[in-house]
């Protein structure tokens, strides 16, 4: 999903996300960046997920803020912000893990 | 007692000596924290020591006095006067229990249980008053060196960069730490991320800093965290538990360690840590000590303390290579065959002459100048510092200025200066009369000296220096100085001197040292038995010394002993008169004369001869030692003079041959010449003939003393015709 209109990409992490999707998920994230697009990853449909997507996650934030363009977190699922929490990255995800915005 | 018994004493003796001294310091410097742990080690090596000879009554004990001197150290106890007399008296009671390691008998030893009551009262950590038990020991031990403690460690965690593909999950990590205690606070370190564009999203670059309050030791914590492979894991231990490492540090056994085996021995860094230490070190360089730091593993004043440690016992071995321990009768046995081979190369050097062989007498002549040498070093040997004797009378000014209600300072200067071990270990009685002498009849009560306008706190100065050939030590002090009048009609009332005697003071100072003689009014533990001072006078004398006073009334006294520098060989001056072979002392020969027949004639004549504007007395030996000289007359006989200097005087001494300089072993006279003055021993020459040894101090005495009566004798016939004229008129 994406909003041309705002120059903002929704990308919606579905299911299981780990190691092994990693390198088409950096793929397709640095296509939008290099299209100069704002990216909000929804991780509402996350069953599971693993640290090296958090790290790529982490990476693209920093990529975008390099190039000026936000990065945004939304819907975290239960699985994933419990799993955010439990490596203490929730602060840098800029998370709100006490109240996940979709339970 | 065996080898590692005797290793024990007298490695504790050493130490307690050197508690002594800092214990005293400490009285002056009661902040001094230097002085603290000097005093700390001491008790903790005896203690350790002990423990290793299996000695539990001074481990028991030592163990009293350490926690108290713990205490000190962490300010829990303040230094005080009476704290310092107490842990005195410890040292005392242990180095009476190990005087008596020895003995097969029970020992009793009725002030320490005093003592330990007394420990256990100034303590602030023990509120027990019994005697600990070994067991006791060991257990506080134990809880000492477990760091139960609940304390925030500093962790910082960075995963390898196969984490991931090694299917390593961190939330197991997170887990394993939850289970070592509470995350308190974690930050998640994205600096070694790289951008996107840049990262292979299969590397891990993963990494945290948090702090754990844990009950648990940092090696429990490393070994938790050790299945992460490839990460990199430090764990700084918290502040608080700096103080323990340091005092774990100062525990540590006393070898030379590198600073990473040391920190790794007390735990403040992990085996892996000290690892990649060493190996940052081969690629980098570096001092371990600094990379530790660099790398955050372990606190700066930790590292620090293990370097002073290290410092410390690097320099300890270093003296103690400089050093060796050799038994004392091995050293007298060396110079006795040093005297034998001198005596052997005087021998061969005589028979060298009467060959006539020059290529001979070169030999003999590089031979005796190497043997010469042997015996300077031989003898120096047995030179010791007087320090070891002198600062022993800190704690004697000390204890008897508090049961004297004086106030006095000991001052030592000279402590460096060396003598032959015998006579170091022989002076230390008479100094220690003549020193409560000095306190109990000189120095004045601090009331009595802000009336003579004086400090308050008297002094007392020791001092020891080189003076031609011996060895001068000095005990001064600024009291009230002798009192003549009192001590000559004391000795008249005793029958000491003449009734009608008249005498110089510098004279009746010397009464003092008469037998019985005490002027003190009241008989006490201190001085005043009159022997003391008599006692003194003979010990000095058997050393070859001797022992003068000066004293100033009151500006104080000053008495002076004069000691030789050696006790075995001597370099002498070899004469002869008659047949008979003497040996005058080198370093008192002043010059040697030929007299012209009219002095030939004076010297006959009288007891002296005129010498360069002076008069010279004279000592001719033949007629002091009842010598057949063979000669009618001493105009007919060639006559030598040799001029010899005592104190300042010069005296004569006429001789007929003089046959030049010879190193002579002194051998000591039997009890037989015990009445015979004037001869410090014998010695035997090359021809294997005997040469008395001259003792130039009995024979200026002897000329003083003549010299004294005759005045005496003058004065009274004076006196006498004085009153027969009165008589008549």
């Amino acid at each position: 999903m994406s909003d041309e209109t705002t120059n903002t990409k929704v990308i919606v992490i579905e299911d299981e996300c780990t190691i092994y999707d990693v390198s088409d998920f950096k793929e397709s994230v640095m296509h939008h960046i290099d299209n100069q697009m704002n990216i909000i990853f929804d991780l509402s449909q996350v069953s599971k997920i693993d640290a090296s997507v958090i790290q790529l996650l982490l990476s693209s934030k920093i990529e975008l803020e390099h190039k000026g363009l936000e990065f945004n977190l939304k819907n975290c699922s239960a699985k994933a912000s419990e799993f955010i929490r439990s490596i203490s990255c929730d602060e840098a995800l800029l998370l709100a893990i006490e109240a996940p915005l979709n339970p | 007692m065996d080898e590692n018994t005797q290793i024990f004493v007298s490695e504790s003796e050493e130490l307690l000596e050197d508690m002594e001294q800092a214990l005293l310091a400490l009285e002056a410097s009661p902040n001094d924290d230097n002085l603290i742990n000097r005093i700390f080690r001491a008790a903790h090596t005896i203690k350790g020591s002990a423990g290793l000879f299996g000695f539990d009554d001074i481990i028991a004990f030592t163990h009293v006095v350490e926690n108290l001197l713990d205490d000190i150290r962490n300010c829990l106890v303040p230094v005080s006067v009476d704290l310092i007399t107490l842990l005195m008296k410890c040292k005392d009671q242990i180095v009476e229990m190990i005087e008596n390691l020895n003995s097969e008998d029970s020992i009793e030893y009725p002030e320490k249980a005093e003592l330990l009551a007394l420990l256990n009262a100034f303590s602030a950590s023990s509120s027990s008053d019994e005697t600990p038990s070994i067991a006791s020991v060991k257990q506080v031990v134990s809880l000492e060196s477990d760091n139960s403690t609940g304390s925030i460690y500093h962790i910082s965690i960075r995963l390898g960069l196969d984490t991931f593909r090694e299917g390593f999950d961190p939330e197991i990590m997170f887990e394993q730490l939850k289970e070592l205690g509470t995350i308190t606070q974690i930050k998640m370190v994205q600096t070694s991320i790289p951008r996107l564009s840049e990262i292979d999203g299969e590397n891990c670059h993963l990494g945290w800093e948090l702090s754990l309050d844990s009950l648990k030791s940092k090696q429990e914590i490393t070994e938790v965290l050790e299945f992460m492979d490839g990460a990199n894991i430090k764990i700084l231990s918290p502040d608080s538990q700096s103080k323990d490492f340091i005092k774990l540090i100062n525990e540590l056994p006393e070898q030379d360690s590198a600073i990473g085996k040391i920190l790794l021995d007390i735990g403040a860094i992990s085996p892996k840590e000290l690892q990649s230490v060493l190996n940052k070190q081969k690629t980098q360089g570096g001092l371990t000590g600094e990379l530790i730091i660099e790398e955050g593993l372990s606190q700066e004043k930790v590292v620090k303390s293990a370097i002073k440690t290290q410092s410390k016992v690097r320099k300890e071995k270093q003296t103690e290579r400089e050093f060796i321990r050799v038994a004392a009768d091995k050293l007298d046995k060396l110079v006795n065959l040093v005297g034998e081979l001198v005596i052997g190369s005087a021998k061969i050097t005589q028979l060298a002459k009467s060959r006539h062989d020059i290529e001979l007498e070169e030999s003999v002549e590089e031979m005796t100048q190497a043997l010469e040498d042997m015996r300077e070093t031989a003898l120096g040997l047995r030179m010791t510092p007087v320090a070891n004797t002198f600062n022993r009378f800190h704690r004697v000014v000390r204890d008897i200025a508090k049961s004297l209600d004086k106030k006095i300072r000991l001052k030592i200067t000279g402590g460096d200066t060396e003598l032959d071990k015998t006579v170091v270990e022989k002076i230390g009685d008479p100094l220690t009369h003549l020193i409560r002498n000095s306190m109990d009849h000189g120095i004045e009560t601090p009331h009595e000296r802000l009336l003579a306008n004086k400090p308050e706190e008297g002094t007392i100065t020791l001092s020891a220096f080189h003076e031609t050939g011996s060895i001068i030590i000095e005990v001064k002090d600024d009291g009230k100085g002798l009192d003549a009048e009192k001590i000559l009609s004391l000795a008249k009332e005793r029958g000491l001197v003449a009734k009608d005697q008249v005498m110089k003071r510098s004279e009746i100072y010397k009464l003092i040292f008469e037998p019985g003689f005490s002027t003190a009014k009241e008989i006490n533990n201190i001085s005043g038995r009159g022997v003391g001072m008599d006692v003194v006078r003979r010990s000095i004398e058997s050393l070859r010394g001797t022992v003068n006073i000066f004293s100033e009334p009151g500006q104080g006294s000053r008495i002076v002993i004069r000691l030789p520098l050696t006790l075995a060989i001597i370099d002498g001056f070899h004469v002869q008169v008659a047949d008979e072979s003497y040996i005058i002392p080198l370093d008192s020969m002043v010059e040697c004369i030929s007299l012209s027949d009219s002095q030939k004639i004076e010297a006959n004549r009288h007891d002296h001869i005129k010498l360069r504007d002076s008069v010279l007395p004279l000592i001719p030996l033949d007629k002091n030692w009842g010598i057949n000289k063979n000669q009618n007359t001493f105009e007919q006989a060639r006559v030598n003079l040799v001029v010899v200097q005592f104190e300042g005087k010069k005296i004569g001494v006429l001789v007929d041959s003089l046959h030049g300089e010879v190193q002579a072993v002194i051998k000591p006279l039997g009890k037989v010449f015990d009445g015979l003055r004037g001869f410090a021993g014998f010695s035997l020459l090359g021809s294997g003939q005997v040469a008395m040894i001259m003792d130039i101090a009995d024979l200026a005495k002897s000329v003083a003393s003549k010299e004294r009566e005759r005045h005496n004798f003058t004065e009274r016939r004076t006196r006498k015709r004085v009153s027969m004229t009165d008589i008549l008129e």
